[in-house]
């Protein structure tokens, strides 16, 4: 019963580490996504500077506010490459500078700042092709490490979906046991009570439950109390029967003492005194035999069931 | 119906009136022998009183045994008062019917509005409590004080021609002692000259050494 016990137990907690692991895993996915999503939207952001910038320099009259709400939602999600490698936080600082470079030479309109300008374009676009380059190669690690977390999450469940599938296959065994027992179980009491009686009472058969401690000690219990039910009947009924004989035996002798006291004929008031008492105990035994052959009846009502 | 009444010592202190009164809250019935008047534990709303014939009260053990408790007379109450305030009777005994008798029900309650309330028949009612208790008194002796010897010795000299009707089964039943013991009692008092068995009826030769077994006990 301990087994079962503990194999519930361990069962139950399975199933809360479970969903536990489950709700974890849901969460680490959302927020890997949430992570690829934004490193995406900066890749999109940065290529729309990038063209916006490549536009603001072929026509100066341009306005700048789709430039400006590109850098405006590129610093907004800002926070997806925070935690990045110093090659990338740097590469977005030179990028940002350029951008800021550009904006402020594009005001001007001399021969010597269009040279600039031209380099300055030529310089954002290459750190963006490299940002690029680098975004894509931090979406493919982040994937990987998603995929390998993943993995690690697909093995813990099958662990325990594996054990926790073992513990019911183990405590339906068990619970098979103590089915059988109670059937058993079920199966004398039954006879017991179709034949009405506790006589000759069969005890369990201990061969498949054995290996079951507490069933064992059930059955031991149980068959222990048929063996010493049954022993009992068999000693109060013999007992009763010896106690009978043994009192026929009295009965006679003080008959034999009363018949030898009436072939005195006398008048003598100690010997008179004597019958009175013989007589008195040849009554008490009588009514003793009497009773006990009523207790044996009793005792056979018992038996039978009888009310 | 009044006359039954009047001929009964109980209500022999009561005037004619009280007669007609009583009268008219009684009942007359006649019963034949082994008829059982009321059962053990049952709750009678009628006071019964033996005016003519004999009953017995006994009891029934587990076994289903009869265990005779005391004979009833005629002129006796034949219910049993328990509880002198409650206004039902519950019987402790079974009463059998052992010689055609005539009863006299009276409705208890009316009877106790008209007559024990007011301080009439009070002494009779507690004379026939008494004698019960008496009766109570010689089965506490016969079960529980006298050997076999006292019983049967008590038995032929308080009431004779009772022994002498009933046979020696029915004695040693009364008596709650085997026949054989009975058997060797009257063989015991024969031989000692205390009595005599004369076509199988007892005849007393000495009172005296009769009495003086359940007495000196």
């Amino acid at each position: 019963m301990i087994k079962i016990k503990i194999a519930g137990a361990f069962i139950f907690l399975l199933s809360i580490l479970l969903v536990f692991l489950f709700n974890d895993i849901n969460k680490q996915n959302n927020l890997n996504n949430d992570t690829l999503n934004n490193i995406k939207q900066q890749k999109i952001f940065i290529q729309d500077i990038s063209k916006n910038i490549l536009f603001a320099y072929k026509d100066k009259n341009i306005s700048n506010y789709k430039l400006d709400n590109s850098i405006k939602k590129l610093l907004l999600n800002i926070s997806a490459i925070k935690n990045q490698n110093n090659k990338t936080l740097s590469l977005y600082s030179d990028f940002y500078l350029k951008i800021q470079e550009f904006k402020n030479l594009n005001k001007i309109t001399t021969s010597y700042s269009s040279i600039l300008i031209e380099k300055l374009v030529n310089n954002i676009y290459k750190t963006n092709l490299e940002l690029i380059i680098e975004l894509d190669k931090l979406i493919s690690i982040h994937q990987k490490e998603l995929q390998n977390k993943l993995n690690i999450y697909k093995n813990i469940e099958y662990t325990l979906f594996f054990l926790l599938i073992t513990l019911l296959v183990y405590l339906f065994t068990q619970i098979k046991k103590i089915l059988i027992f109670v059937q058993r179980f079920l199966l004398i009491s039954k006879k017991m009570i179709k034949n009405s009686s506790i006589k000759n009472l069969e005890p369990l058969k201990e061969d498949s439950i054995s290996s079951n401690i507490s069933l064992y000690d059930a059955t031991n219990n149980f068959n222990s109390f048929v063996h010493k039910t049954n022993a009992s009947v068999e000693y109060s009924i013999k007992s009763i029967e010896h106690s009978s004989k043994s009192l026929e035996m009295v009965e006679n002798n003080l008959e034999d003492v009363l018949k030898f006291l009436y072939t005195m004929e006398n008048n003598d008031m100690d010997l008179t005194k004597k019958e009175d008492v013989i007589i008195q105990s040849l009554e008490e035994l009588i009514t003793t035999t009497q009773n006990l052959k009523n207790l044996k009846n009793d005792l056979n009502d018992l038996i039978n069931f009888k009310s | 119906m009044k006359k039954t009444i009047a001929s009964i010592d109980f209500f022999s202190s009561l005037n004619e009136e009280h007669l007609t009164l009583l009268s008219s809250i009684s009942t007359l019935h006649t019963y034949t022998k082994n008829y059982v008047v009321h059962y053990e534990k049952k709750v009678s709303s009628n006071l019964l009183f033996l005016t003519n014939g004999l009953a017995k009260a006994y009891k029934i053990d587990k076994h289903n045994n009869e265990v005779f408790l005391y004979y009833i007379h005629k002129n006796s109450i034949l219910s049993e008062i328990s509880n002198i305030k409650s206004k039902v009777l519950t019987s402790f005994s079974n009463i059998e019917i052992i010689e055609d008798a005539q009863v006299l029900s009276i409705n208890y309650q009316k009877f106790y509005d008209y007559f024990l309330s007011k301080n009439l028949l009070c002494l009779e009612f507690a004379d026939e409590v008494i004698k019960h208790s008496q009766y109570l008194q010689d089965l506490v002796n016969r079960e529980f004080i006298f050997d076999s010897v006292a019983k049967v010795a008590m038995m032929i000299a308080s009431d004779l021609d009772m022994f002498n009707k009933l046979k020696r089964h029915d004695i040693s039943l009364i008596l709650h002692i085997q026949p054989a013991t009975l058997s060797r009692v009257l063989t015991r008092l024969k031989r000692n000259n205390i009595i005599d068995i004369i076509q199988g009826k007892i005849k007393i030769i000495n009172y005296t050494a009769l009495e003086a077994i359940y007495k000196d006990l």
